[in-house]
């Protein structure tokens, strides 16, 4: 096995150049790892060919030296080769010796608290130095190692708690683990779906360029599966042509006694799972390519211990997310409950002899119920009351559209027209369940007629001097706009006469729940209607009144929506009796 | 997202219902179920509710997508086990005209 042997600083120190490629640098995954500012981060590497070793500067800034001279691309190195590289040095060793410590130069028996001073390393993760070192050199090639980790370590603290984005977090995790375990290839944080049991890739890094490299993580479902089960990480070693993974050994990995099982075709895989208070978010994997090097038992122990601290950063952060969007939906919120209010008319129109007045109160900052009044031509005013079956945001949103679809329909003047066109153009875009709700009321202030349509709204109310009139007919009821793509709809012509006064009104009305959760219900709505003040104002007021009364300070579930309208005694509404007329009330 | 069970009848997928109220408290998220039941290609659905004593627009919502979900990939459902308010619900929005009504599972199984 070919080696280099450092000259100075690290005098004795032996590199073994086992791999195609061995990279001298900065960098902490270098193979020959060099902690010197004057040395390039990828410096130089010694590449195994055919014919023997070739050294290349990677255009370094201050340049690789072959016995004194600098060199410029690449060399082949012959055995006996002087290596210098800023204030270091290595000589190049082609026998094939293996180095053994007891017949070193350098031996001398190690302090025997050594190993102990480093067990309280253990509990970060950290690989501790396990066995006593034979030999000083071994020593600091332990202490090196166990120096590397705690960087590692150190570095992934970093770079979890640098941001609070988790893309990125996981972005630059990735990217430290290839640096941290020299043989990975490809570093990949899978996350777990804790509802559905899917694992879909959150983050993953390879050294191959990104866009060459599209094959997915090959890990066999099975041996994740065991990771989550047993919440430990394996070491695996994987066929390079096969489709399962083969486990070699799930306890110990792969020994560094056995210099070839890391045979040609064999990937090595170790993955951890990520695991916070005994809940898995998912697993975190290395994949090593043949060429590179293999995994062992060391740096599974390492990665657990990092897979933690990656696992505990992204709860937090994923925590911290959670209560972002609250925020930010709240904001929403009370943005889309202003733009909601423009939407629906501020006030009602103002027309000689009839009387209206509104109520309006959503449940959450937006709600799904909506009015609107719409004038066809100066003799036809229609007034619409409605729910949407969603709430809030998305409710709100629904609606903004079905009222613009109204407006958009209502010259057609017919409730059954108008709803049945509304709901043509609805069906095809409610497609997560959301429906509407509407009682569709057309006045004629020439012949004080008023038609209307109900497609499955709550049934208008019409008092009538002592009587009071539940305008139900089966006739005029449909289905709800938004549910089949057709729906056939007929209306009903009422007369109207002077004092009668006309309710229409949301299910949050009827449905207002008690202290005890008892329903305020259609019943008691009748009752109050019919003992009210006989003006549109009073006889609103006056079920306000008695719905508070009845819910006392029960919360409100729903939104609530009340128009009333009262045709005045003094005279028919005609045309010449109304108030300048807007054209579109607003 | 609601209490639930799913099971499968021959071709018929059975979704049960273990919620006494079906309201926008407990049916809260439950768009993954809906997806859950149109992703398995499952074109006969029976929705039990017998266990469903009240049911509120959003309840009725979440049916009603999932009719109309299952409809567009060419799929049907029945609706098993409506009494009491969901019945009165059911029928006051008409919903009975365009959701076929069962009174019992078996039943809504056989009419495929």
């Amino acid at each position: 096995m070919a080696r280099i042997i450092s000259l100075a600083p690290e005098k004795g120190r032996i590199h073994r150049l086992d791999a195609t490629e061995n990279l001298i640098g900065r960098r902490l995954d270098c193979h020959v790892y060099v902690n010197d500012q004057r040395v390039s981060r990828r410096h130089a590497r010694i590449r195994r060919e055919l014919d023997g070793l070739q050294l290349e500067d990677l255009g370094s800034s201050n340049g690789t030296f072959v016995n004194h001279r600098r060199i410029h691309g690449s060399v082949r190195l012959r055995d006996g080769d002087l290596i210098a590289i800023g204030a270091w040095s290595w000589q190049l060793d082609l026998s094939d010796e293996q180095p053994t410590g007891v017949d070193s130069p350098l031996v001398s028996d190690l302090p025997s608290d050594l190993t102990a001073s480093f067990a309280d390393l253990r509990g970060l993760g950290v690989a501790v130095v396990q066995r006593k070192a034979a030999t000083l050199y071994e020593a600091e090639q332990e202490i090196e190692r166990v120096h590397r980790k705690l960087q590692a370590v150190h570095r992934v603290a970093e770079a979890v708690s640098s941001t609070l984005d988790p893309t990125q977090m996981l972005d630059r995790v990735t990217s430290l683990l290839l640096e941290v375990f020299p043989p990975s290839s490809r570093a990949t944080v899978l996350g777990l779906d804790a509802a559905t049991g899917v694992l879909r890739a959150r983050a993953s890094q390879s050294r191959r360029r990104a866009p060459h490299d599209e094959e997915g993580v090959r890990i066999a479902r099975g041996v994740v599966d065991r990771m989550l089960r047993l919440g430990q990480g394996v070491l695996i070693a994987q066929a390079a042509d096969a489709s399962h993974a083969a486990d070699v050994d799930e306890q110990g990995g792969r020994r560094d006694s056995d210099p070839d099982a890391s045979g040609e075709g064999i990937g090595w895989r170790m993955g951890a799972p990520l695991t916070v208070r005994g809940e898995h978010s998912g697993v975190v994997l290395l994949e090593a390519e043949p060429a590179r090097g293999y995994f062992t038992q060391n740096d599974l122990d390492l990665l657990s211990g990092l897979a933690a601290q990656i696992a505990v950063a992204l709860h937090l952060i994923d925590l911290h997310q959670r209560l972002l969007v609250r925020d930010r939906l709240d904001h929403d919120l009370r943005l889309a409950r202003q733009i909601q209010r423009n939407l629906l008319p501020r006030d009602p129109p103002r027309v000689a002899g009839l009387e209206i007045a509104v109520h309006y109160e959503p449940a959450f900052h937006v709600g799904g119920d909506f009015y609107d009044f719409l004038w066809r031509d100066q003799q036809q005013l229609s007034i619409v009351v409605g729910d949407v079956s969603g709430k809030a945001v998305s409710g709100a949103l629904f609606m903004a559209r079905v009222t613009s679809e109204i407006r958009s329909v209502a010259s057609l003047g017919s409730p059954a027209r108008v709803i049945e066109r509304v709901n043509r153009a609805l069906a095809e875009i409610a497609d997560d369940g959301m429906f509407v709700t509407l009682v569709y009321l057309s006045i004629d202030l020439r012949t004080n007629t008023m038609r209307f349509a109900n497609a499955g709204h709550t049934i208008p109310l019409l008092q009538r001097g002592e009587q009071l009139l539940s305008l139900e007919f089966d006739r005029a009821r449909s289905m709800p706009v938004g549910v089949l793509p057709e729906i056939q709809c007929d209306e009903v012509e009422v007369p109207l006469l002077p004092g009668d006064v006309l309710m229409l009104y949301t299910d949050g009305i009827i449905e207002a729940r008690s202290m005890k959760g008892e329903f305020y219900g259609q019943d008691r709505l009748d009752a109050a209607v019919a003992s009210a003040p006989r003006t549109a104002r009073g006889a609103l007021d006056a079920v306000l009144r008695d719905v508070d009364g009845f819910v006392e300070a029960a919360p409100q579930a729903d939104d609530q929506t009340v128009v009333s309208m009262h045709l005045s005694k003094s005279g028919a509404m005609r045309m010449d009796t109304l108030l300048p007329i807007p054209n579109r009330p607003r | 997202m609601l209490k639930h069970e799913i099971k499968r009848e021959g071709d018929v997928l059975v979704l049960r219902v273990q919620e006494e109220n079906l309201d926008a408290l407990t049916v809260a998220e439950s768009r993954p179920l809906v997806d859950q039941i149109v992703d398995q290609n499952a074109s006969k659905v029976v929705v039990d509710i017998s266990e469903v004593k009240t049911i509120d627009s959003s309840g009725v919502a979440v049916i009603v997508s999932l009719f109309k979900r299952l409809r567009a990939v060419g799929g049907g459902i029945r609706v098993a086990g409506l009494r009491g308010q969901p019945k009165e619900i059911f029928h006051f929005l008409r919903l009975d005209q365009a959701l076929p009504i069962f009174d019992s599972v078996e039943e809504a199984i056989r009419s495929f």
